[in-house]
């Protein structure tokens, strides 16, 4: 039984904003005015300096550099430099930190999301938000611990693991909300049966099982009964919860005009406000499409203007409402991007393979720093020069806001003591407030 | 004092993660459990066993640095080694037996000095006080030594007691450790209760109110046996194993990586099935599934039963290096094979010594090199089956695939009587039923298009031929019916010089042909391309291609010519998606030519020829890595790569196959004669001959002779067309060229050390050889008697299967970390007793099943609950909610929809809309009527995304071995429970049956659907509240018509008209509430 906090935290929960696909740091905050200098020059070995390829670039006869096509400018009392992709995102630089030094180890997605989320490249450990379920447990009486959002159509596929509770038991697994049909699975009643029905039923089930507790004894079937009640409580919480029509206009226009159309990322980072409001502790919120192995000025803008105002939106929503000191947001990708093209280089057109040495994100609240840049990579974006944080160490700071030692936190499972940062992991002191 | 502050911190934690689940008065119980264990350890004269008590505490705490892993070690003495622990390492012997203060570890331990201390302040491991006196108490006691339990050899002990309440020796056991507990066994459970429970217990299902019947009116002493005996006869008892086998083999219908593409393992999935339901013996059942493929003269089913070893996941993202993925499925058979036979963590050993267990990094990757050597890529195939796997029929296929053979074989042999005489009058074409018709091409069976360039563009299609009505097409999925309709991509017309048969296309730089119509050569699929060519002195550029022009990375098909050499390439990328392959010899100048490509449909290169002239050639594979899928944009273009790529020639009579045509066939197209040219020679090449022949027999003997030709035809085709749904399956193989294993330093696929060879660990052979030349070495040690954990490991397993825990509770780690068993002379008396008797599974579950402690009653005390709350003692039966797919075909049984059919392929039951889609773009194709109501097992499974009411019930998600699920009590088991369609349909279903049965009055109805589902009939009190639900729905419907129609039009199945709606609204009201209650989700 996990013996937390170890501390008292600064941060009462976590909504992470998965950018699923690996965005390219290069076309939104690392910026890099020299490529332009060296456009369609080769990489130098020196710089790749025996990186690893994926097996879609290694074969390719050339490593053209391809500078981004997009303006930058500076923002915010840290001068942070954000591509013009983001002015919304440029709106809020004096309340996040940008990180430009994170780095990892996977080339590909599939293990370096799993990284990213669990710690481990490999299926079979708990995600974050388990870890945090199991141990701080819920605040909500009627809404799970730790809920799962997606959004995106295209792109690189998501998996239940990412979300899923590993070798911790099942219940700490994420509660996926759902964009089509019921938002958390089988939540309406089948039809012809009305709530009044439902509770009448739930009032003689009670009677049985009580009756049954009574002879057998066992304490599970008290359990249950309560398990039922807190179904009931949320097939009414949760549509209330998706329902937005009791916000006020200016806050859905914050959040732009796709908050109205259920499952799309706008729509989803306002669900979490509510999400984190109601007491849940984790929401973690994907939005697909980032894969810009080619095509990618085009698919980046798309992107970008899908989600660049929501998130914003989001920071100054929490804000706003005074949550922000103690909610955690977190905007990150799995990887970064080649500063190389993938590809057919033009001057309009070019392409970025997976590059896990250097890749961008940026948090916000929650006891973190804000109006900050932390880390710096090299002029090609392509090696970290000052500050690299590795996966670990991020998980690591985010559970030290929360209270919690990331070497304390574990759970003994085929005779080892395992921990969301594995065997490594250091609290990054110039993320903290 | 210490114990004091010890126990109230674990309050303190309990309470907190307890409290969600308001599980107030266990949680008070459990304290009070934990006051008495802690006070029985604070008793001086308790016997400390070291093995039990002292190791675990050792290795827990110490070992990270006094342990087996040499790297992380902080001192040159080891704590785990018996000659280390009493040694003097300096200032004094770490322990003297008798002498706890003068034992430095003691001193250590205990030191106040901080610097001194042991474990260090700042380790993330200490020891609380209540272990400190525990090591003290040790040494008091002599500090005896002893082997790990489950590193030492089985013992079989005598049976230490005996009563008359003792079935058999099982009971000998428990019930000494309950006496020594101050416990009693519970009174037998009810008949109800107990048919109940063994029929869940050993098929998954419960029993019908029949056997109910039956088996209550049996009042013979030996109804029990008879019954157990029934069940292990059931078919049924084979599913539900292979159930659980399914988690432990990590069993899916996915890959599991990323795109997560279907794959097919059924055959394996069935074949584990069978081999419970046969009762093989569970050494063949092991040594078939770790090395089936080596045993010498092994049969098909030995082989397929080495999938076992192919289930794991395996990626074909398309970026992955192909070495690291390598490394990782020969990890995860090392793995899942010890984990699952040797109940050992040996994979914390990948990356460095074990800290535990003593397993050294050499070590973990001798064992690797058993499994290691497997002729597999590291990116496999999207959508199917990875080599190496084998053609598996089921037995009624393999009769067919007889059949089909014998009716070959007959006709066969008749023809080569005939053909002496044939050969004879084959000359004699000038007239024949069929040369009217029109000329056919020569090789004609599964022909699908022809252009023969005489003067048109307009291909011949042949799928339809007509000729014989069973000539279909293979793969009518991918091709598209309607006539490839040509357009010009350049120039004005296409152009015509002489060519072979007739005219040939002209293909110059100014005109290229595309053609319309959507003719997809995906990978998959078998395919022969066959035509004459002439080029003008030395050419490169494309014969033909069919490319998605505007994509930066061509992806699709294109045959070429390259300085006249024949290069074929085709996959979803160029640069590391494809097969690509040149002839080293070139085509002359100026001169026609046959060239032919043939595909089998694997993928690989090895599975691909290209002809030249109808003899095979040597080919330059210049890549070979093509596992990806494409779909090109319906354009045909002859002549060149879009406007790239642009050759001169001139083709001929080219023809497109949907099979890979023998290199006999591509022969006789490769001849360049006609037959009437043929027919005037005198002597013929064989070649030559075999052309005439075929020519005459088909189209020109209108007797017996091309009677017997076209009926030799049709049965290669029926032949051919049923061998394609034969179905696949993965398996273990031995590349014939070994594939070295090496050390890989910190476990990284790129860090490669020493050359290793294959081996077990030095310590679990003790006075063996472990050294071993193959993996059927390993599989037999496995199951010998030298090996003292497997036997241990198995039935510890099927004793949790009925006891809800282990005598090990933690079932996957008998290792140093793992627990101590709560009863060891148990375990060993069992293992030993399986050993001996041939490992023969069901007769241990006849005796776990028959024994007194497995009958008792499952009502929980006043008592239980003060002393033995986890019911380790066994002193009454463990109530245990049902495994997620129980649940389900409970319901489906019991309301009458449950398909009893064992084994084929998965099914596709109730998914919510647009699951799939919105994580992965998948859409997941819901199948209709049987499919809805199989057993769960046969459920379709991605592991992705996998079926979410069985993930609510707490299934494994199938990516890695896992042999224990959890028990959850959750809101979203109850919502699934009340609202999903598979449940309210079942509960309509049920509902439909108590209005159906001959009944007097609402009560005998209500009576029979609650007996339906939990074997018993309702209490009085029971059956006053279910006749109040009734009347309450009942009331609500009857005003409600429209809602009750609804209700009952849930699900597929239609509802009866029988009834009138209300009524059957009301009553399936009633059956939800009853396939809702704890006990029916429970097997007490």
């Amino acid at each position: 039984m996990p013996d937390v906090p170890h501390f008292p935290p600064t941060a009462k929960r976590v909504i992470y904003l998965c950018q699923s696909g690996a965005p390219s740091q290069i076309d939104l905050y690392d910026y890099k005015p020299k490529l332009q200098q060296w456009a369609t020059q080769d990489l130098p070995d020196s710089v790749r300096d025996g990186q690893r390829l994926t097996g879609m670039t290694a074969a390719q006869e050339h490593f053209p550099i391809a500078p981004s096509v997009f303006d930058f400018n500076q923002y915010g009392e840290s001068g942070a430099w954000i591509s013009e992709l983001l002015p919304h995102t440029a709106s809020i630089a004096n309340d996040v930190t940008f990180v430009r030094s994170m780095f990892t180890e996977a080339i590909n997605h599939d293990p370096a999301i799993t990284l990213m989320q669990t710690g481990t490249q490999l299926a079979g450990r708990p995600s974050f938000g388990a870890w945090l379920s199991y141990g701080l447990g819920s605040v909500s009486e009627d809404l799970p611990a730790f809920v799962a959002l997606t959004s995106g159509d295209t792109g690189q596929p998501l998996y239940d693991r990412l979300w899923g509770a590993g070798f911790l038991p099942s219940r700490h697994q994420g509660v996926k909300f759902r964009r089509t049909g019921d938002p958390v699975l089988y939540l309406s009643n089948p039809p012809g049966v009305t709530r009044g029905d439902r509770r009448k039923l739930l009032d003689y089930l009670a009677m049985l099982n009580h009756a049954r507790a009574n002879e057998l004894g066992d304490p599970e079937i008290v359990t249950r009964i309560a398990q039922y009640e807190m179904a009931f409580r949320m097939q009414a919480s949760v549509p209330e919860l998706t329902d937005f029509s009791d916000e006020p206009e200016h806050v859905l226009k914050q959040y732009g005009d796709t908050v109205a159309t259920p499952g799309s990322y706008a729509s989803n980072c306002l669900l979490a406000r509510r999400l984190a409001e109601r007491g849940v502790r984790f929401v973690q919120l994907y939005h697909r499409g980032w894969d810009h192995h080619t095509l990618l000025p085009k698919s980046i803008r798309e992107q970008a203007a899908a989600t660049d105002q929501p998130s914003a939106a989001l920071i100054k929503d929490l804000k706003q409402r005074g949550m922000l000191k103690d909610t955690i947001v977190i905007w990150a990708g799995e990887f970064g991007r080649t500063v190389y093209s993938q590809g057919r280089l033009t001057k309009e057109d070019y392409g970025r393979d997976h590059h896990p040495r250097c890749f961008s994100i940026w948090m916000a609240g929650g006891g973190l720093a804000a109006g900050k840049v932390v880390g710096r990579t090299d002029d090609y974006s392509y090696n970290i020069e000052e500050d690299p944080i590795h996966i670990h160490d991020f998980n690591a700071t985010l559970l030290h806001c929360l209270g919690i030692n990331h070497t304390r936190l574990t759970f003994k499972y085929q005779g080892r003591h395992h921990r969301l940062t594995d065997i490594a992991g250091n609290v990054v002191q110039p993320l903290l407030g | 004092m210490f114990y004091h502050r010890v126990i109230q911190g674990q309050q303190l934690n309990l309470l907190k993660t307890l409290g969600q689940h308001t599980r107030m008065y266990r949680v008070l119980t459990m304290i009070g459990l934990l006051c008495l264990v802690h006070v029985a350890q604070a008793t001086e004269s308790d016997v400390i066993d070291f093995s039990r008590d002292i190791r675990p505490i050792l290795a827990d705490t110490c070992y990270q640095c006094h342990g087996p892993d040499e790297h992380t070690r902080e001192t040159d003495f080891r704590l785990d080694l018996q000659g280390d622990v009493f040694k003097d390492h300096g200032s004094g012997p770490l322990v003297i037996p008798g002498k706890p203060s003068d034992s430095v570890l003691l001193q250590r331990l205990l030191s106040p000095d901080v610097e001194q201390r042991m474990p260090p302040v700042d380790a993330d491991r200490q020891l609380s006080p209540g272990q400190i006196e525990l090591i003290r108490k040790w040494i008091q006691q002599g500090a005896p030594w002893k082997q790990h339990w489950a590193f030492a050899p089985i013992k079989k002990s005598p049976l230490p007691i005996a009563d008359s309440w003792i079935e058999n020796a099982i009971d000998s056991f428990t019930l000494s450790a309950m006496h020594e507990h101050g416990l009693a066994p519970s009174a037998n459970a009810s008949k109800e209760r107990l048919i109940r429970r063994v029929t869940l217990d050993l098929t998954g299902l419960p029993p019908t109110q029949p056997q109910v019947d039956e088996f209550l009116a049996d009042s013979a002493p030996d109804a029990y046996v008879k019954l157990i005996d029934r069940l292990l006869h059931d078919l049924r008892y084979g599913e539900r194993q292979a159930l659980h086998w399914l988690d432990v083999a990590r069993y899916a219908d996915t890959n599991g990586y990323q795109t997560d593409g279907e794959r097919h393992m059924w055959r394996w999935r069935d074949w584990v099935i069978d081999s419970f339901n046969k009762d093989q013996s569970f050494y063949d059942f092991t040594v078939e599934q770790l090395a089936g493929d080596l045993i010498p003269d092994g049969t098909t089913e030995q082989k397929l039963a080495t999938g076992f070893n192919r289930n794991h996941r395996s990626n074909s993202e398309g970026g992955i290096v192909f070495e690291e993925y390598l490394v990782e499925y020969a990890v995860d058979r090392v793995d899942t094979t010890a984990t699952v036979w040797l109940g050992l963590t040996m994979g914390c050993a990948r990356c460095h010594e074990h800290k535990y267990d003593p397993i050294t990094q050499k070590e973990f990757y001798q064992v690797m090199a058993f499994f290691n050597n497997i002729p597999e890529r590291g990116r496999v195939i999207k959508y199917g089956n990875s080599f190496p796997m084998l053609k598996v029929p089921t037995q009624s296929m393999q009769a067919e695939m007889d059949q089909h053979a014998s009716n070959v074989a007959k006709l066969s042999d008749e023809m080569t009587n005939k053909l002496v005489e044939i050969i004879k009058r084959m000359r004699q074409i000038d007239a024949g039923p069929h040369r009217s018709a029109g000329r056919l091409p020569i090789i004609n069976q599964d022909l699908l298009i022809q252009f023969d360039w005489d003067k048109t563009i307009t291909p011949q299609q042949f799928q339809v031929e007509g000729r014989a009505v069973d000539y279909d097409v293979i793969n009518t999925a991918e091709v598209d019916k309607e006539l490839l309709q040509t357009k010009m991509i350049a120039g004005d017309k296409p152009q015509f010089k002489s060519g072979v048969f007739g005219d040939a296309l002209d293909l110059n730089e100014t005109f290229q042909l595309g053609g319309g119509a959507l003719i997809q050569f995906p990978g998959h699929q078998k395919l022969t391309l066959s035509t004459w060519i002439r080029v003008s002195g030395v050419q490169s550029g494309a014969i033909m291609s069919m490319l998605n022009p505007d994509d930066q990375r061509p992806q699709g098909f294109s045959w070429k010519l390259v300085d006249n050499c024949v290069e074929v390439n085709f996959g979803p990328r160029w640069l590391d998606d494809s097969v690509r392959m040149k002839t080293k010899l070139a085509l002359q100048g100026d001169k026609w030519h046959h060239i032919a490509f043939t595909s089998d449909g694997t993928q690989m290169a090895r599975g691909m020829a290209i002809y030249i002239d109808g003899v095979k050639q040597e080919v330059e594979v210049l890549l070979d890595i093509f596992t990806g899928t494409y779909k090109t944009k319906p354009t045909l273009i002859f002549g060149g790569e879009a406007t790239d790529n642009l050759l001169q020639a001139q083709i001929d009579n080219t023809a497109f196959y949907v099979r890979d045509l023998s290199h006999q066939e591509i022969e006789i197209l490769s001849v360049r004669e006609t037959p009437e040219q043929l027919a005037t020679l005198a002597k013929l090449t064989p070649r030559q001959q075999a052309k005439l022949l075929h020519y005459y027999l088909d189209q020109v003997d209108a007797g017996e002779g091309g009677q017997l030709y076209h009926d030799l035809q049709l049965a290669r085709h029926r032949q051919r067309l049923h061998l394609a749904t034969v179905p696949t399956s993965m398996v273990m193989q031995e590349n014939n060229q070994r594939r070295k294993t090496y050390l890989l330093k910190r476990g990284q696929y790129d860090a490669p050390g020493e050359e290793v060879s294959m081996g077990i660990p030095v310590a679990l052979a003790a006075g063996q050889k472990h050294d071993m030349q193959s993996r059927l070495d390993l599989a037999k040690w496995i199951v010998s008697d030298n090996n003292p954990l497997t036997a241990r490991v198995i039935v510890n397993r099927f004793w949790a299967q009925f006891f809800g825990r282990g005598i090990v509770v933690s079932l996957e780690n008998l290792g140093v970390q793992g627990d101590a068993p709560t009863h060891p002379e148990l375990l060993d008396w069992l293992a030993a007793d399986f050993r001996e008797n041939d490992w023969n599974v069901k007769r241990l579950l006849r005796l776990i099943l028959t024994s007194a402690t497995y009958q008792q009653d499952s009502v929980v005390t006043r008592k239980h609950l003060d002393v033995d709350v986890d019911n380790v003692w066994l002193s009454r039966a463990p109530r245990l909610r049902l495994q997620a797919e129980m649940i389900r075909d409970q319901a489906l049984q019991a309301s009458g929809l449950l398909v009893q059919r064992i084994g084929g392929t998965s099914a596709r039951p109730y998914q919510p809309t647009g699951l799939w889609k919105e994580i992965a773009s998948q859409v997941y194709v819901q199948g209709s009527g049987v499919e809805l109501y199989r057993r769960s097992m046969y459920t379709f499974w991605k592991r992705t995304v996998p079926p979410p009411t069985m993930v609510t019930f707490d299934a494994a998600s199938r990516e890695y071995c896992v042999l224990q699920r959890s028990r959850t009590n959750t809101p979203l088991q109850a919502l699934a429970l009340l609202n999903e369609v598979a449940f309210v349909e079942a509960a309509r279903n049920l509902a439909q049956q108590m209005l159906k049965i001959k009944a007097v009055d609402d009560a005998e109805r209500l009576r029979w659907g609650w007996r339906q589902l939990t074997a018993r009939y309702p209490s009085k009190y029971e059956l006053t509240v279910l006749q109040k639900m009734l009347a309450a729905s009942r009331k609500q419907y009857k005003t409600d018509i429209e809602s009750a129609e609804k209700l009952i039009a849930f699900g597929e199945s239609v509802a009866s008209t029988e009834f009138r709606s209300e009524e059957l609204a009301a009553f399936t009201i009633v059956a939800n509430l009853i396939l809702n209650l704890d006990e029916v989700i429970n097997r007490e």
